[in-house]
């Protein structure tokens, strides 16, 4: 029974060094590993997907080497690949008599990304995405899992011209399959349909109130709907006989609402100026300000906090219960975690929480 | 956008022009609808389950069309890493052009060279290039005993047209739909098409005069084409008919014929097979009356399979189906009649194969004045009845196929049938509700009785004339149908429109 509320479980990161070209080849532990000034971090919305950092003692990491790190519960008989990644810095110190490196960690999704075609790459109409994406990371060398990936079939043909990243014609053809591109935690490159987070399914829950709870203290709430528009406005400016005319229309929140001037005492006008209008009319004005105003009313708040180690990393959904606070903000908060950092030391993470009802940023 | 020029090479050809930064097409085939495919120096994604041979080919999108190893300019459009590239502009079709001039003007010289070596004329006008047996002077002087004489072919951008004089003789259509167009000699209408060919079709045969007996727009013969017999396809054409024969019949036709014989005149040995198909239709058109147009059709499929394994000129074996028309009979109705028939000679006798009709109708009719019939012998009252089918026949055969014997004024079911009857009953005298028709169980009549199971009867006494819609009677196997009352006294008649008759038709 995996109880992450129980904290006397003996929580043990293990360090591999393994071959940088074939990742299933594990070449011998990693000595010297210094966890306290070692972290991995997960981002949703980063594109190499995660990142690290791990201090060295000694010259126990062999060059060029890529390094997996993997935590451990040994009486759980638990065990979990947390990530795989190369190696991009190794600043070295010298502190009293011996050397110690700050080697910077990226995933494989990091090299693709630094990976620029040297030829264009041309994509027949009627090829298929995931042919297409599996050639780009096979070629680069590393594996691609694309079970269960949404396909697409080219309707037309498509060239990647030279210089373009592997890693950005990846993000393309995966948004063209409806697919989201990750990585796992022995290296591979994943193709998994693309679910939104507001459709996604809880994977647990954070009680800020529990006193078993795993929260630890800092949590901290930003939002902003103090900065969000009371006013869309729209401003279409053309010419018609020679004469510069204008089209203006402007949509206001409801008197009611908490982001009315008549609550907040002043304005934030959110103003489109339009050089292209169909149909050219006040009315089109007036339906397009309206929508700015609707679209603009998303509030987004995020919360950051720090907890015992979970089981969670970046995409997962939880819900967060807050029993206290601002009456907005009480109750359980449906949450993507946008981010999401371990601090290999003494295990505890910092988590950033987006809730789903936020929308999807670019 | 992007903007970068694709070089490439013919077919082939080891001439490369490398001015591209990005990718490089070594070749593009012909356009067809609005795409056309090129060969990229490129890593190339194949299309999904594409041949080794189309590995390297991408179909683009193209607005000028292209051929074969033009060059093409391709605009990649699109933001993001995946850019769709279009055939924005072919600079080869501008040599591909310069090529049909030069070939065209090549042509000409031929042609002018040929005309000279044939003592013909060869010059041009805004009609095109002519080769004619005059000077292009005497051509167009009016006043020249030679003016329009002779053959002429007339070259130009629509295609090459020989004539005599002016008259149109074949004409080589270049264009939008390029062809072939035969005329007749007489003159340049369309009537005076005799055949012509194209991508639309296929046209042989112009006009036929009126009153032309033989009518055939195409006929196909044999070597020994003086012998009509052995017209081996014949295919009629509908001509107007002559108003001073009113009673004109009109025939159109469509025999297919195939035979093999040695002189064509009789039938040799044992090695004499033909086979025909005839189509015909024939029409009166009977113009006595004025306001009648059409009195008559009769459409004809005939079918003749003939071989022979005997002697000359014996069949051994012949089968005529032949299928007639609707017509009309004295009750109103309409019938289709069927014939089969065998002939056999020899040993190997003909035998009849019937074809199952969807529907027979029968007359039921008792036609002798007066019938007295006998309470205990119903074999002797069914002398009065007649059961009259079409024809003898086939009524034999398909009475079995209704499921039904009709013997004795009695119709007996041979397996479970449902039969829809109608019809006109009629009687001269007797009682209500004894006038009927009704189901029995077995064969037994004649207990005087019977008349209470009718399920359709006479309401009053006396002469009842009885006209039943139709009716579904549904019965098993051994049962009978009886029509009115065995030991009637009256009289039934057959007598102007008062009749006795049924229509039977098994329905299930």
């Amino acid at each position: 029974m995996t109880d992450w509320a129980d904290l006397t479980r003996t929580d043990r990161i293990v360090v591999e060094q393994v071959s940088p070209t074939n990742l299933d080849a594990a070449m011998g532990t990693l000595d010297g590993v210094e966890l306290g000034g070692s972290s991995l971090s997960w981002g949703y919305y980063v594109d190499s997907r995660v990142t690290g950092k791990l201090t060295v003692m000694g010259e126990g990491w062999r060059r060029g080497s890529a390094l997996r790190v993997t935590h451990q519960v040994p009486e759980w008989g638990y065990s979990r690949e947390l990530g795989t990644f190369i190696v991009t810095n190794d600043a070295a110190t010298r502190t009293r008599g011996g050397w110690s490196y700050e080697l910077d960690l990226q995933s494989t999704l990091y090299g693709l990304s630094t990976d620029l075609l040297v030829r264009p790459w041309a994509i027949s109409a009627n090829a298929m995405a995931l042919t297409a994406a599996r050639q780009l990371v096979e070629a680069a060398g590393r594996e691609l899992v694309a079970d269960g990936a949404n396909d697409y079939r080219l309707k037309s043909t498509k060239v990647i011209t030279v210089g373009t990243s592997r890693l950005s014609a990846l993000f393309a053809l995966a948004d063209m399959a409806n697919d989201r591109l990750d990585v796992d935690g022995h290296g591979r490159v994943v193709l998994a349909p693309y679910v939104p987070p507001s459709a996604k399914v809880p994977t647990l829950t954070v009680d800020l109130g529990d006193p078993r709870g795993v929260a630890l203290d800092g949590v901290k709430r930003t939002t902003d709907w103090l900065k969000m528009p009371n006013v869309a406005a729209v401003s279409y400016t053309y010419n018609s006989g020679g004469k510069q005319q204008q089209i203006n229309a402007s949509a206001t929140v409801a008197a009611s609402s908490l982001l009315a001037h008549s609550a907040r005492g002043y304005t934030v006008t959110d103003l489109h100026e339009l050089s292209e209008m169909s149909p050219a009319t006040a009315a089109r004005a007036q339906q397009l300000a309206a929508q700015y105003l609707t679209n603009d009313g998303v509030e987004h708040v995020e919360w950051t906090l720090s907890t015992t180690y979970l089981p969670i990393t970046a995409g997962d959904v939880v819900d967060l219960v807050v029993h206290d606070g601002a009456d907005e903000y009480r109750g359980a908060r449906r949450c993507l975690v946008k981010t999401c950092e371990l601090a290999l030391g003494d295990m505890t993470m910092a988590l950033t929480l987006k809730e789903t009802t936020s929308g999807e940023e670019e | 956008m992007d903007l970068f020029e694709l070089s490439q090479t013919l077919f082939g050809g080891n001439a490369r022009r490398d001015t591209a930064q990005t990718v490089t097409a070594v070749g593009a085939t012909d356009s067809t609808d609005g795409s056309a495919g090129l060969w990229l120096d490129a890593d190339v994604t194949p299309a999904e389950g594409a041949g080794d041979v189309d590995e390297t080919i991408v179909v683009v999108p193209t607005s000028p069309s292209v051929a074969a190893g033009d060059d093409v300019i391709v605009t990649l459009v699109g933001d993001g890493p995946l850019k769709t590239p279009v055939i924005m502009a072919n600079p080869g079709s501008g040599d591909r052009q310069q090529s049909q001039i030069t070939s065209a003007a090549t042509l000409a010289a031929a042609a002018q060279a040929v005309a000279e070596a044939v003592s013909q004329h060869f010059w041009h006008d805004g009609n095109g290039a002519h080769v004619t047996e005059v000077t292009q002077d005497e051509w167009e002087d009016a006043g020249d005993p030679n003016y329009h004489s002779g053959p002429n072919s007339l070259w130009n951008s629509a295609g090459m047209l020989f004539r005599d004089g002016l008259t149109n003789l074949l004409a080589l259509v270049a264009g939008l739909n390029p062809g072939v167009v035969i005329y007749d000699g007489l003159g340049n209408n369309a009537d005076n098409v005799t055949a012509s060919f194209d991508a639309s079709g296929v046209r042989i045969g112009g006009k036929v005069p009126a009153n032309d007996s033989d009518g055939a727009a195409v006929q196909f013969f044999d070597a020994d084409e003086d012998n009509g017999s052995d017209l081996s396809a014949f295919l009629t054409h509908e001509y107007t008919p002559d108003p001073d024969d009113p009673g004109q019949r009109i025939e159109r036709e469509v025999v297919l014929n195939s035979r093999v014989t040695d002189d064509g005149e009789s039938v040799d040995t044992d090695s004499h097979a033909y086979t025909t198909l005839r189509l015909l239709k024939q029409l009166w058109y009977g113009i006595t009356d004025p306001n009648e147009q059409f009195t008559y059709a009769e459409s004809t499929l005939e079918a003749t399979a003939q071989y022979g394994v005997g002697t000359a000129n014996e069949t051994t074996s012949q089968a005529i189906v032949r299928a007639s028309g609707t017509t009309i009979d004295n009750w109103g109705s309409s019938k289709v009649e069927l014939l089969a028939d065998a002939l056999g000679v020899g040993e190997d006798e003909g035998h009849i194969d019937y074809v199952t009709m969807p529907q027979v109708f029968v007359s039921l009719a008792r036609p002798s004045a007066t019938y007295t019939g006998s309470n205990s012998t119903a074999t002797a009252s069914a002398s009065g009845w007649q059961l009259t089918w079409f024809n003898t026949e086939v009524a034999t055969h398909n009475a079995g196929h209704l499921g039904i014997t009709f013997s004795n004024g009695i119709i007996t079911a041979t397996e479970d049938v449902t039969l829809q009857i109608s019809g006109n009953m009629y009687w001269t005298s007797g009682n209500a509700g004894q006038y009927g028709i009704g189901i029995f169980t077995g064969t037994t009549v004649g207990n005087g009785t019977e008349y209470s199971t009718f399920t359709y009867k006479s309401s009053s006494s006396g002469q009842v004339s009885v006209a039943m819609p139709p009716r579904l009677f549904t019965l098993t196997s051994g049962n009978s149908l009886c029509v009115g009352r065995n030991q009637i006294n009256g009289s039934v008649y057959r007598n102007g429109t008062n009749l006795s008759w049924l229509t039977i038709e098994r329905v299930g």
